[in-house]
């Protein structure tokens, strides 16, 4: 979804090097920047928790980014994605040193009796309060943007990206929620959203890694759950580096061939159940990505057809029988009739 | 600044997606025609979107039917990733990944007009239409999985004459008989198989079907040799007992097809007899079944062709004699009454022919043959001494049903019709109408009716001026038609007291009576004439066949 561009933004911050400035130690301007360094956070906070919280919690109504994001959700568009995170990543680090410069402003501050004694401070905390606000004004827009610009729809499949903001993991909807979730797989499952409740990213990241290793035949649609799930807890764990690799794996598995076979799976269950009008959407979704249908499932491409065509014959045969069987019904019914009004006249 | 940047994001992500579909054109190649394929890359797209992308792509109006459902499409996502596809497939299968059902027609004929795809809920299996829809749906999937890339897949190669056949059936449900035939055909090319048998009696049970709905004679008699010629690949190969019978019975429909079609009285005579000792050969094989009733009532048809009322009537008793009788089907129990009925009324029993025949007719709602039977129905009133209720079924046929009737059976029809009358006094308008009947048109056997009831009322003038356009004849109607006349000028003769004129009036119409036996009787004529004007020695010789 849209809103883990949104988390993506504070994650930078964290990580972001911490810029050596020169400072003013006018108390006024350490206060307004320690003040603005607050509500950018307090924004960041809202942002991130009302995009996490969004699927399970009714969206507040007071952030319209947000609605508007959730409200839209597009195809993705890697190109423009990764320039936006790229944006984003630059306002971001932009405000970061902001921040830390009016943090430094606010360690190095002189007593404040000392501070009107010097005309010249005054201009420059004039100045760095412009600057700062410019910066904060880029930043909100970049969040906008980012949160704006299309990414994939909701779902199990989705890709988490790192974020910073306090996250109530356990009802977040796009890395936390499983998909077809075996029973074996709600032990570690758990024990990883139990782990992220306790904010023990790490652990958290150790149970999903442990779960991924035991299970080298895992369903693709599964191991992108929990592939997602691990980008989303290495970035909070702020192992960027990890998060971005397993984000990768997520990305380069929901590219890959495994979305056929998962699909050949869907429509065996389909089958078995006898659910006619699942089993035709699963194999037009199927057949509708036949380029990245690798050989070993090719054969599928032609039971697709044969179950397409058998599924609409069954259709069409049962209803014949059906409106053969009432013909029958009608006319014994209307013979019946007709042969009491006989005996009647008689 | 910021309502204006969310409503142009919310713009961009609404708009439909232009690049999605990259369109290419292959050219003609060995007479295959140019035509546009499709290819697309994109990831979780709304069907929707997909869909409209598509029709710009590819210029079409799309049409969805109603809100809801493109709210559904709208919900509905897919990954696209394919190359060189048919667009209209994509279509579909785009709507089907959505729960829906897409049709397209075809542009108006002018310029500019484009193709409108049409998406629609998949049709229901209650009505007809919608059945039809959905057979025409698992066409295409199956002409899909039967097309040439995937012809060395070990599934098609395993049910690609199954699916052969599916199509075959789905084609002929579907009214398409000659289509139908064609994949029938290429399930026998393949064989052996285990569709072999069933293909071949498919094959001609569409020839049949064919022929009974071609006007044109000859079309429908090629056709019924055509389904002959299928069913007797059959008999050449091995079957079991019930494609044995299934076999038999169409083998008799296409003989007995071509036996009604044939050209001359003598051919079809010709091929009932054929077909009546092919299938009494057949069917002492078969074991006794409700198949094996159908086909002894074939030969009974057969041989009511032949005129072998007796023979009918003997196969439906042994018809009626059958455990399986009862579980006879509509059709064929109408076919029991109606030969039934048949072999009574030619064995000199009305009774039980106006039994069978009001049973018929009871339950026969849009049966072709219920002109006959209300002919033989009337002959059989008529039999019993139930002029007023033969008169009545004679009035229904002729009324209702001449029109429709074989030249045999109109005949009878009007005979009826007349005897019936004359039976009930009304004689001058039967002889009225008779009289018009046969100057309107060629209807000999109705004037020698017409002759003979005359020449019974007496009225022997009249008899000779209906007989008048048939004495120039070279056929046995022709004969007929002199010998009434000398015996009318004979009748005429006597009565009037002007017998010596009699032998000048018959002797130059005797010798154009080719018929022997009838130029015999006009020479036994000639002679009393002459004995009773005591001309004895010219008796002598009319006796002798010497006419002078």
């Amino acid at each position: 979804m849209t809103d883990d561009k949104a988390e993506n933004i504070p994650a930078e911050n964290d990580d972001a090097p911490q810029p050596e400035v020169v400072v003013n130690r006018d108390p006024d301007v350490a206060t307004e920047a320690a003040d603005a360094a607050v509500e950018d956070e307090q924004l960041d906070e809202l942002m991130a928790s009302h995009g996490e919280a969004s699927a399970a919690e009714a969206p507040t109504g007071g952030d319209p980014v947000v609605e508007a994001a959730q409200s839209t959700a597009p195809a993705p568009k890697v190109d423009l994605e990764q320039q936006a995170i790229e944006a984003a990543v630059a306002a971001v680090a932009e405000g970061e040193r902001a921040i830390a410069a009016a943090e430094a402003a606010l360690a190095d501050a002189e007593p404040p009796t000392q501070a009107p004694a010097s005309p010249l401070p005054r201009t420059g905390r004039d100045h760095r309060e412009l600057v700062l606000r410019v910066l904060l004004a880029v930043n909100v827009v970049a969040m906008i943007v980012v949160a704006m610009l299309p990414a994939p729809a909701a779902g199990p499949a989705a890709v988490a990206a790192p974020t910073t903001t306090e996250a109530p993991a356990p009802t977040s909807p796009t890395p936390v929620t499983p998909s077809p979730v075996t029973p074996s797989m709600n032990e570690p499952w758990n024990q990883a959203l139990r782990a992220s409740e306790r904010r023990e990213w790490s652990a958290a990241v150790t149970i999903l890694e442990g779960y991924l290793d035991s299970r080298p035949e895992m369903p693709p649609s599964e191991r992108l759950s929990v592939l997602s799930a691990l980008s989303f807890y290495a970035s909070r764990d702020k192992d960027f580096a990890r998060s971005r690799r397993y984000s990768q794996q997520a990305q380069a598995l929901e590219q890959s061939h495994s979305l056929p076979a998962d699909l050949v799976k869907e429509a065996a269950a389909a089958v078995e159940l006898g659910d006619q009008e699942s089993l035709r959407r699963i194999w037009a979704r199927f057949l509708l990505q036949q380029r990245q249908i690798p050989s070993w499932l090719y054969q599928h491409v032609a039971q697709a057809y044969l179950e397409l065509g058998n599924s609409y014959r069954e259709d069409a045969a049962a209803g014949a029988r059906a409106a053969r069987a009432h013909a029958l019904q009608q006319a014994a019914e209307r013979v019946r009739a007709e042969a009491l009004e006989r005996e009647e006249k008689r | 600044m910021i309502g204006a940047v969310l409503v142009t994001a919310l713009l961009v992500a609404q708009a439909p997606q232009d690049d999605v579909f990259q369109t290419r054109v292959v050219p003609a190649v060995d007479g295959v025609a140019a035509r546009t394929v499709v290819a697309a890359d994109k990831r979780q797209i709304n069907c929707l979107d997909a869909l409209r992308a598509l029709s710009q792509a590819l210029n079409w109006n799309l049409v969805v039917a109603s809100t809801p459902l493109e709210n559904d499409l709208r919900f509905a996502s897919v990954d696209l990733n394919f190359a060189d596809q048919d667009p209209r497939a994509i279509a579909q299968l785009i709507a089907v990944a959505a729960g829906a059902d897409a049709l397209f027609d075809e542009p108006a004929d002018f310029e500019g007009a484009r193709v409108t795809l049409h998406v629609t809920r998949v049709p229901s299996a209650e009505t007809e239409s919608g059945r039809q829809r959905l057979r025409t749906m698992a066409g295409q999937w199956y002409r899909s999985f039967l097309r040439d890339e995937l012809e060395f897949e070990p599934l098609v190669q395993e049910q690609g004459v199954a699916v052969r056949m599916h199509l075959g059936e789905l084609l002929v449900e579907s009214g398409d008989l000659e289509s139908a035939i064609g994949f029938f055909q290429s399930v026998y090319d393949q064989q052996p198989n285990e569709h072999l048998v069933p293909a071949l009696l498919k094959i001609a049970e569409c020839h049949l079907d064919i022929a009974s709905d071609h006007v044109d004679r000859k079309q429908r008699h090629a056709e019924y040799a055509l389904a002959e010629g299928w069913v007797n690949r059959i008999f050449q190969g091995v079957r079991s007992a019930g494609e044995d019978a299934a076999a038999t019975i169409l083998v008799g429909r296409a003989m007995l097809g071509q036996a009604r079609s044939a050209a001359t009285e003598r051919e079809a005579r010709a091929k009932a007899r054929v077909c009546e000792e092919e299938l009494h050969g057949r069917e002492m094989q078969l074991p006794d079944s409700c198949e094996r009733l159908e086909v002894l009532m074939l030969q009974a048809e057969a041989q009511a062709l032949l005129g072998q009322a007796g023979a009918v009537h003997a196969t439906m008793r042994q018809v009626r004699r059958s455990p399986f009788f009862e579980q006879l089907g509509p059709r064929p129990s109408r076919d029991y009454r109606y030969l039934l009925g048949y072999g009574a009324l030619g064995t000199e029993d009305p009774e039980l022919a106006m039994r069978a025949f009001e049973w018929f007719l009871l339950h026969a709602e849009d049966d072709d043959r219920k002109g006959p039977v209300y002919v033989m129905l009337a002959e059989a009133y008529f039999a019993e001494g139930r002029f007023l209720e033969g008169r009545a079924a004679a009035v229904e046929a002729r009324r209702r049903y001449l029109p429709h009737m074989a030249e045999t059976w109109r005949e009878r029809a009007l005979k009826i019709w007349a005897r019936t009358g004359l039976a009930l006094g009304h004689k001058e308008e039967a002889f009225l109408e008779l009289e018009q009947l046969v100057i309107r048109g060629d209807e000999p056997e109705l004037a020698l009716f017409l002759m003979d009831e005359l020449l019974a009322d007496r009225q022997w003038q009249r008899a000779m001026a209906v007989g008048r356009g048939f004495l120039g004849r070279r056929d046995e109607f022709g004969d007929a038609a002199r010998f009434r006349q000398v015996q009318a000028l004979y009748a005429q003769a006597r009565a009037g007291g002007h017998l010596a004129d009699f032998p000048a009036q018959a002797i130059p119409l005797a010798p154009k009576v080719q018929d022997e036996g009838l130029r015999r009787q006009i020479a036994t004529m000639i002679g009393e004439a002459y004995t009773e004007l005591e001309m004895l020695e010219h008796a002598a010789d009319a006796f002798r066949g010497i006419l002078r």
